[in-house]
């Protein structure tokens, strides 16, 4: 049987999205270091990130502090990654749940949802979700 | 409530990796409108789904393969319970009295590259690398988490599954293989028809939740339950097959569970996915459609009901429930 050749073809397409009015706000934030929900509705929740459901609503800084709510443990994806993982976390002062990533990733015995983290900003920042991560809080 | 008038006359499937699809989609559909005893030229319309991010550019040629030539057709890009539901409701309506609904799909590609990370928000979940696989994990933990699941119940459901897929010595690429799709490629083809005939279709009923739903609504036994509510018909004494289809054993194990408290029957039942559910065999969008046809073959000659759930979307958030009933008096 012959073994089939492959090669590494780089497919790069680029898209210009609008970010919208709320997410343009939102990912401004970021590159300056801060964390903003959207609070709209009625009852008002805090949304984060923003989700534009055409009402007036106004902009709170949630955080720092946050819960855990489900992590990506070592070995259960297909990623690769050992210095992070894939994280859903509910932001303090918000009342959504977010998608981020946790630092550094983890083994499924070492750390439970629940558990308290705290974000962290990079330093060069790009007004992009990736701007900031989670790690777990000193106890 | 659907008046149960529409009727599956006839089936036709082909699983395997390295199916070549174009020939599959000619057979599977000879097999269905063999088994209706119809000629293609007594079809009204054609219903197609299998349109993924990685075949999308050979959905025209596939439905033509499959018939579409010279009479209406509706391509659905979406979850295969979508597209049955489309073509019960074309006959339902009165717009066509037969459809040809066909599916199909090569997840074999998924293996070497899963682009449904294309289908997450471009802004907040793409960037950080929301995979398909990621998600899944997210739901895992947090069914885990909270008690909703055991790692032995999955562990004895996804090992009993992968036997009665003939995989017991495959791999899942270092994943867990409760989580994992067993990539294959497939088609599926079925002939409904307006009236009675030996498999009726009760009803169907859905339910949809965003790429990655909250914390709180991972659980894909709550959209069953959602999806059966829609449904005007209880199961309790006749039930007699139930398949889950979906992308991972999790997922199905989970899904399930409202059908089999409800029956008093347990995961490992025979009559619980007898082609080791969707997991096993997964071939994208389309693979929903075998269960439909697996519940159909156990319920012919009977008159028991059975019922098909179809769990599209990373972690089965586009659920579909789609109850039968054998017509034999």
């Amino acid at each position: 049987m012959t073994m089939e050749e492959t090669r590494a073809v780089d497919v790069h397409a680029v898209f210009r999205h609008s970010a919208g009015r709320l997410g343009s706000v939102f990912l401004s934030s970021l590159r300056d270091g801060r964390l903003l929900g959207w609070k709209t509705g009625t009852p008002a929740r805090v949304m984060v990130p923003p989700k534009d459901l055409g009402g007036d609503g106004e902009w709170v800084e949630i955080g720092p502090g946050a819960r855990l709510e489900a992590y990506v443990p070592i070995g259960w994806s297909a990623e690769t990654d050992r210095d992070s993982c894939l994280a859903l976390v509910t932001v303090d002062g918000a009342d959504t749940a977010l998608l981020t990533r946790l630092r550094p990733a983890a083994e499924k015995e070492t750390l439970a949802p629940g558990a308290r983290l705290t974000i962290r900003f990079a330093d060069a920042r790009h007004g992009a979700i990736g701007d900031f991560w989670f790690e777990q809080a000193a106890v | 409530m659907m008046a149960g008038s529409v009727s599956i006359a006839g089936t036709g499937e082909r699983i395997g990796r390295g199916l070549p699809i174009e020939a599959a989609v000619h057979e599977v559909v000879r097999d269905a409108l063999a088994g209706a005893g119809l000629s293609l030229s007594a079809i009204d319309m054609v219903v197609t789904v299998g349109s993924d991010v990685l075949d999308g550019g050979m959905v025209g040629t596939r439905s033509g393969i499959a018939g579409a030539y010279g009479r209406e057709l509706l391509t659905v890009p979406s979850s295969a319970g979508h597209a049955f539901a489309t073509a019960v409701s074309m006959l339902d309506s009165g717009q066509a009295g037969t459809v040809l609904l066909a599916g199909w799909g090569e997840g074999t590609k998924f293996a070497a590259l899963d682009g449904r990370i294309i289908q997450a928000d471009p802004f907040y979940a793409r960037p950080l690398g929301a995979d398909a696989s990621a998600i899944a994990a997210l739901q895992a933990q947090r069914l885990l988490a909270d008690g909703r699941m055991s790692l032995e119940r999955l562990t004895e459901y996804g090992a009993a599954m992968r036997m009665r897929a003939d995989l017991a010595d495959d791999k899942t690429a270092g994943m867990q293989e409760w989580l994992a799709p067993n990539w294959s490629d497939g088609a599926c083809a079925l002939v409904l028809a307006a009236g009675s005939g030996a498999v009726r279709v009760v009803d169907f009923g859905t339910a949809f939740r965003p790429y990655c739903p909250d914390p709180a609504d991972l659980d894909p036994a709550v959209w069953v339950r959602e999806a059966v509510e829609r449904i005007g018909h209880t199961f309790d004494e006749d039930l007699a097959a139930v398949e889950a289809g979906g992308p991972s054993a999790l997922c199905e194990v989970a899904a399930l569970a409202p059908i089999l408290d409800s029956a008093g029957w347990r995961p490992l039942d025979p009559r619980v996915n007898a082609t080791g559910g969707g997991a096993m065999a997964f071939f994208g969008p389309a693979t929903g459609l075998r269960h439909i046809i697996a519940v159909a073959d156990a319920l012919a000659d009977t008159s028991g009901s059975g019922i098909a759930i179809d769990l599209a979307g990373p972690i089965g958030q586009a659920t579909t429930v789609v109850a039968l009933q054998g017509a034999k008096q």
